[in-house]
């Protein structure tokens, strides 16, 4: 019997490539506005293009690292730009499997005060039982959950600007009467535990697709095939997290 | 009377000419005869070049036979790049005297402009211009701008497969043409050319659907960013890959150079991409349903349907099949606007081969390197064999 590859290290260059063939597909077009400064920024100093060519003997990558940013095309929005970002976050070895990989991912658009607010997710492995913990994780599988803390550094895109180092949620921690204190009480209800969706994914690769899939929709995910042979010619687990996605088409 | 076609090589050692000479020759077997010319005659054709520039003529128009005549009868010429002797070569002279009687300090690809520009040359190439041993230029976008039609190393001079004469599998760059055919391939699309005949149109390539999916890139090389109905007079005086400021050539020529500027853009700036155009390989590759015995290694790797004119029209997805660009470039294309959307449910299977760059054939995945190269696009992934013997450029694109 095959041994399954799932979260083990071929699993993981898998998931770079799908991460990578994001990129290659994306629209770079700057948006304008805010939202294209805040790009155009992000692209200029930070931006390190490291899932188009990460070195395999850099695989894998402490949990927290800092792999970089991904920027993705616009959602398709009537009158509205919305950009999706992503960084990902992958755990130590365990034995040859991963231990915990998290994309995160947040929707940036413009306000009318000319500056960027943002909604985040984070899609993440199955949470592993904690020793001596006796009631099981409450999310064993892949899933997707809404996020309000983003505690990257030394900055990020995310609305409003802070100090380097200090936490960013996404939103104006100042603003308790206004705009923000109301989206921060209304996230407040539904985070940071639950809901938790479950993914059709049992692989990092397939993760990885759920997240193009969530944001842009199949097509997309067809689009990344056609430009990443490699992928298109994935067997076993992987095969079927993918056509768990496609299998209509 | 029937001529056989004519191979001109150029170098400034006149040992290593000569030995490059008789290797093209076996290869060649008779196809073509090949001319080595010695390091004096070399210079004495270029600097006839050089009046022809100054004059603002060249050859057919020319009162007089010159020393260049003998590019004017070449099918194919092949110039060294660095035309500088050096000291330990038997034909070393005072750098005064080789500055004098020599090309010293001379560059083939500057020759190669000038061979273009000034002469009824069929195919121009050059040696050594950016690796002496067999290498494969993983970016695939070394050559995009340079004037020559192949960039070889002295090590590919007898290699079958770039003269597209019978030979062993092995080493050969997909972007290599079929070296044999390309003269007859230029003649015949200078032939055809009508100067004022806008490019796009020409090639089937105007419609708003196929205009939209050009990059940017592709588009000013030739000036159609500004004006989409660039001709190919207006290509032929492009800046970056046809005639320079204040060149002048004569009409005939100037419809080499018009062919030879629209080919090399088609070939290098557009067709890579695979946004505009794909190729019967790259074809298969996305789409591999289309190919007839599927499961068979052996049946990708035999269709006769790769190169342009061995059979009369292609016979997979013909309603996109692009006759004009094809004829252009030696190799059979389609327009990727055109193509008909894949089968339901029809996938690339696991056991479906990809096509190696640097070997020009199918192989297992299992059997192949991907690399990312510079290419345009999202397509920018490709494969590779790993050849024995064959260096990769830059070696740090393998490492994913």
């Amino acid at each position: 019997m095959n041994e399954s590859i799932a979260f083990g290290v071929d699993d993981l260059t898998l998931m770079w490539r799908v991460l990578g063939a994001w990129v290659r597909i994306s629209d770079r077009t700057d948006p304008g506005g805010a939202l294209g400064t805040y790009i155009r920024e992000f692209r200029a100093v930070q931006y390190k293009p490291l899932l188009m060519a990460v070195p395999k003997h850099a695989l894998p990558m402490r949990l927290h690292d800092n792999f970089g940013w991904i920027v993705g095309s616009p959602l398709p929005r009537e009158g509205l730009s919305v950009i999706p970002v992503a960084t990902v976050s992958v755990g130590p070895l365990v034995g040859d499997r991963v231990s915990e990989c998290a994309i995160r991912v947040a929707l940036l658009r413009d306000r009318a005060d000319l500056t960027v607010e943002a909604e985040g997710w984070r899609f993440e492995s199955g949470e592993q039982p904690v020793d001596g913990q006796l009631t099981p994780p409450a999310h064993p599988y892949c899933h997707v959950q809404a996020i309000t803390g983003w505690d990257r550094d030394p900055s990020c895109l995310l609305h409003p600007t802070h100090e380097e180092g200090a936490e960013c949620d996404g939103l104006d921690p100042t603003d308790v009467q206004g705009v923000d204190g109301e989206r921060k009480r209304a996230a407040s209800a539904t985070l940071v535990r639950h809901p938790a969706f479950p993914l059709s994914a049992s692989t990092l690769t397939g993760m990885a697709l759920n997240v193009v899939a969530a944001l842009y929709g199949v097509s997309a995910v067809l689009d990344l095939l056609q430009v990443e042979a490699v992928l298109q010619r994935v067997d076993g687990e992987v095969r079927r997290d993918l056509e768990r996605l496609v299998a209509s088409i | 009377m029937s001529e056989v076609p004519v191979v001109v090589i150029c170098d400034d050692d006149d040992q290593r000419v000569g030995e490059w000479g008789d290797r093209v020759d076996e290869v060649l077997d008779g196809a073509m005869s090949v001319v080595a010319l010695d390091p004096e005659q070399f210079a004495k054709a270029v600097a006839a070049l050089k009046l022809r520039k100054m004059r603002g003529k060249a050859a057919p128009e020319a009162a007089q036979p010159d020393d260049a005549d003998v590019f004017d009868e070449a099918a194919v010429v092949l110039l060294d790049s660095d035309l500088t002797p050096d000291p330990e070569s038997p034909g070393w002279r005072s750098p005064e005297e080789l500055i004098r009687t020599h090309l010293a300090g001379s560059m083939g690809g500057d020759v190669a402009h000038l061979v273009r520009t000034l002469t009824g040359a069929g195919a121009v190439g050059v040696i050594n211009q950016y690796w002496k041993t067999r290498t494969f230029d993983l970016t695939m976008t070394k050559v995009a701008h340079e004037v020559a039609d192949v960039y070889i190393s002295e090590e590919d001079l007898d290699s079958p497969r770039l003269w597209g004469v019978e030979g062993d599998a092995g080493y050969k760059p997909w972007s290599w043409p079929r070296l044999i055919c390309l003269p007859d391939l230029i003649s015949a699309a200078a032939d055809a050319c009508n100067l004022d005949d806008p490019v796009l149109q020409s090639l089937d390539l105007s419609d708003s659907e196929i205009l939209d999916r050009f990059y940017d890139p592709q588009l000013e090389v030739l000036g159609l960013d500004i004006s989409p109905e660039c001709t190919f007079r207006a290509a032929a005086n492009s800046d970056e890959l046809g005639l320079q400021r204040k060149e002048q050539t004569t009409e005939p020529i100037l419809k080499r150079v018009a062919v030879s500027v629209v080919r090399r853009w088609l070939e290098r700036l557009v067709l890579p991409s695979q946004n505009i155009l794909i190729d019967m390989p790259h074809l298969m590759q996305h789409n591999p349903w289309l190919v007839p015995d599927r499961s068979n290694l052996s049946a990708w790797n035999a269709s006769t349907e790769w190169w342009y004119g061995v059979d009369a029209v292609p016979s997979i997805a013909t309603d996109a099949w692009n006759p004009a660009a094809s004829a252009l470039l030696g190799r059979n294309v389609w327009n990727v606007a055109q193509l008909p959307p894949a089968p339901t449910r029809d996938r690339v299977l696991a056991s479906d081969p990809v096509f190696c760059e640097d070997s020009s054939t199918f192989v297992e995945l299992s059997d192949a390197t991907d690399f990312s190269s510079d290419i345009a696009g999202p397509f920018s992934q490709r494969f590779i064999q790993r050849v024995s013997g064959v260096e990769y450029s830059p070696r740090r694109r393998l490492v994913l």
